[in-house]
């Protein structure tokens, strides 16, 4: 290994899927070289002067490191461009920075159910995973361990092994009358397992805490910096650019442009290459990868990269009451009631939905009032007047092949020297009309809340946005169905492997950051068990 | 106060640049002062009495004090795209915004023109000197434990404490628990 040669593994991206392959190879052998190139930035965490910006100004540090929406559609335009029946918003759905977009996840970890990775099976929509539950289950198991995830009894939940290592949050007093209506509504409630250290002190402001208390990517790869690992290097500032091959199915290495060294290009080699960039960058890095052999893009002779796309819609509704005489306000910055009573096999058809009381529900902004001139009294009225308290769900959209993005043809880049893309987004009449379908059930819980009248107009299908999103290189049991075999690597090629939500044929109805993580521990262990350079077994 | 001060005059309505420097005493005084002033006039804080009741800030100015520090002496973070402003000079500003108000009127209702009002003309001095350091200041007074008077257990920024109940309860035992030998507690 010199400079940026010749290493064992070249990870593209620096999120929580590239930090968990790293930390797995470098514990299985402290020596293995690894390359980690991160387009974005270290972030500074933990810092006081920042965080107390956030608290007083809304401002994050890593605001400047959002995608900007083309509000006009505008397919030559200068932002991200979303076509189809349905505008696919992508600002403040990912961060490209050091730790990716678990900078502010909001670390709800749950895991998906068995039934999810038998989608197509089941349904005939969407895809099939190409191995089981039961099958990524000890990885959860220690996915929920690498995350600190807290939480407890969940009935009605996916099966474990193991226990969590840490208890779950408390319902607040805010959960109290929904949790009430779950009941009556013959629902299970659940507690929200949550990626948490024990430091936490549920200041409400995950988004960047002040304290490091929840789960980032990040620390994992600081971590391992600051570990006995001689050969494992991590840059920031480096876009790759394209995929190196040297023959027609082994990825030699990558190209890619410095930021910090204004843009001067570079090469990398690597004896295997990890993509670990995301939905959206793991499918444009190989379609901008055209070489011989791989007109189309790498891993792309049947036209699957970048299709299936999925992400979870949104479903919401609200109600209120016209006193809340005991003052009762949201306690934390995240939901501690959930319920998967609507997260099983029987409404996988209609599309699963993982129900929560909606964190922001019921709160009140009193700085807010104060900047507006309030006085304590008009501020102690509001204090016990009209009561709010609402109800979301993640709502379980199916890959469709037109669902899809490629590159933006006007061949311009985003801060980070990253390509554009245009995302085709529709959603059919049968998706629109199994959400009114959902809402109604929501509806139906809503009105067993004692006192409450459900607020006009605020049962809402929301638009599609890049959160969670996934399947955009999806695993299959073969090139004509999927991008990645089972173990991730792609079609057509020896070395070269996908691990982000790309890969995941189908999302079910809940965050998909735990299964991420179990699946990169997944990916290491079989990369880490190949003795030689892994090869390629199909025609 | 410069002789020359209008906290009418229109300037830039990004933060007001200035260089990172330790704030003065008098400096830190004076902001404090005006601290105190947003508390009395929203009591948020005071010490309840059956005959008086009488506002008291003063196990806010830790937090407090680590903003106006922090925000006059922001770090530098290397390779990355955003930096924190300097608020040295919004918080000259401020003090000078003050001074002016309080040389054309002496009376309890000076500052009413900063505190009362919510809509100074804008990008003027004296808009600068609510938007970024009075309302920044009823910020911290909400988030540092202010949410309390309105029956919060819990807010956004609010550091509570950690979330384990784990602590030993210590409490005193009965009396016939007592040693024998009358050991006082």
């Amino acid at each position: 290994m010199s400079g940026d040669s010749d290493f064992d593994f070249l990870l593209v991206g620096s999120g929580v899927a590239a930090a968990t392959v790293a930390m797995r190879l470098l514990a299985r052998d402290p020596r293995t070289s690894i390359l980690m190139l991160e387009a974005g930035d270290r972030i500074p965490s933990r810092d006081r002067g920042l965080w107390w910006d956030y608290v007083t100004n809304n401002k994050l540090p890593y605001d400047y490191t959002y995608d900007h929406d083309n509000p006009d559609n505008d397919t030559s335009g200068s932002g991200q461009s979303s076509i189809g029946n349905v505008r696919f918003e992508m600002h403040k759905s990912r961060i490209t920075a050091m730790g990716g977009t678990t900078m502010h996840w909001g670390g709800w970890s749950l895991r998906m159910k068995p039934e999810d990775f038998v989608l197509c099976t089941n349904t005939g929509k969407g895809g099939d995973w190409t191995f089981s539950y039961d099958e990524l289950e000890p990885y959860y198991c220690q996915a929920e361990d690498i995350l600190s995830v807290s939480g407890g009894d969940e009935e009605g939940g996916a099966p474990r092994s193991q226990p969590y290592g840490q208890p779950a949050y408390p319902w607040q007093s805010a959960d109290e009358d929904l949790k009430n209506a779950f009941d009556k509504s013959q629902l299970v409630s659940g507690r929200m397992p949550l990626a948490r250290y024990r430091r936490c002190m549920t200041t409400g402001t995950c988004r960047y805490c002040p304290v490091g208390a929840r789960f980032s990517a990040q620390y994992l790869v600081e971590d391992l910096e600051n570990g006995a690992y001689p050969n494992f290097v991590v840059r920031t500032g480096i876009t790759v650019t394209g995929l190196d091959m040297d023959g027609k199915r082994r990825v030699s290495g990558v190209s890619y442009l410095d930021r910090h060294q204004g843009n001067a290009p570079g090469k990398a080699t690597a004896k295997t290459v990890i993509v670990c960039a995301g939905a959206f960058e793991s499918p444009k890095l190989l379609l901008r990868s055209r070489t011989d052999g791989h007109e189309n893009g790498i891993g792309n002779n049947n036209d699957l990269v970048g299709r299936f796309l999925v992400s979870h819609s949104f479903l919401s509704i609200k109600a209120s009451k016209p006193t809340n005489k005991d003052r009762v306000a949201s306690e934390f910055g995240f939901p501690t009631l959930m319920s998967r009573s609507y997260d099983t096999e029987e409404w996988q058809p209609k599309g699963k939905i993982f129900l929560f009381r909606n964190q922001n529900t019921p709160k009140v902004k009193w700085e807010h009032m104060m900047h507006a001139g309030k006085t304590r009294a008009e501020m102690d009225a509001i204090a016990t007047g009209k009561m709010e308290v609402g109800l979301s769900a993640f709502y379980e959209e199916f890959g469709c092949k037109n669902n899809r993005l490629t590159l933006n043809t006007n061949g311009r880049t985003d801060q980070f020297n990253l390509p554009l893309q245009t995302i085709s987004f529709s959603r059919d009449k049968q998706v629109k009309d199994n959400a009114g379908c959902l809402l109604n059930e929501m509806a139906g819980i809503m009105n067993n809340l004692d006192g409450y009248t459900i607020v006009d107009d605020s049962a809402k299908l929301e638009g599609a946005a890049g959160y969670h999103a996934s399947g955009t290189c999806r695993m299959a049991d073969s090139p004509e169905n999927g991008v990645t075999d089972g173990n991730q690597r792609v079609y057509g090629t020896d070395n070269l492997y996908i691990c982000s939500n790309a890969v995941f044929p189908s999302i079910g109805a809940v965050n998909p950051t735990l299964t991420l993580t179990a699946v990169a521990l997944r990916l290491a262990d079989h990369l880490g068990a190949c003795t030689t350079a892994p090869q390629g077994d199909e025609a | 106060m410069p002789a020359d001060f209008n906290l009418l005059e229109r300037i830039d309505p990004s933060p007001l640049l200035g260089s990172p420097r330790q704030l003065l005493n008098s400096e830190i005084d004076g902001l404090w002062a005006l601290f105190v002033e947003i508390n009395s006039r929203w009591r948020l804080f005071h010490t309840r009495d059956a005959e008086i009741e009488v506002p008291d800030a003063k196990n806010l100015h830790s937090s407090w004090l680590e903003l106006v520090t922090l925000r006059a002496q922001p770090h530098q973070y290397p390779n990355c795209l955003q930096q924190l402003p300097c608020y040295v000079e919004e918080y000259v500003n401020a003090l000078s915004v003050i001074a002016a108000l309080c040389s054309h009127d002496d009376s309890e209702y000076a500052l009413d023109p900063l505190l009362a009002v919510t809509t100074q003309p804008e990008n003027s001095r004296i808009w600068h000197a609510r938007k970024f350091v009075v309302e920044e200041f009823m910020t911290v007074m909400i988030v540092a434990g202010g949410f309390k008077e309105f029956g919060g257990h819990n807010y956004d920024g609010f550091l509570g404490g950690s979330r384990f109940n784990e602590v030993t309860q210590i409490v005193a035992p009965l009396p016939s628990e007592r040693g024998s030998a009358g050991t006082t507690w």
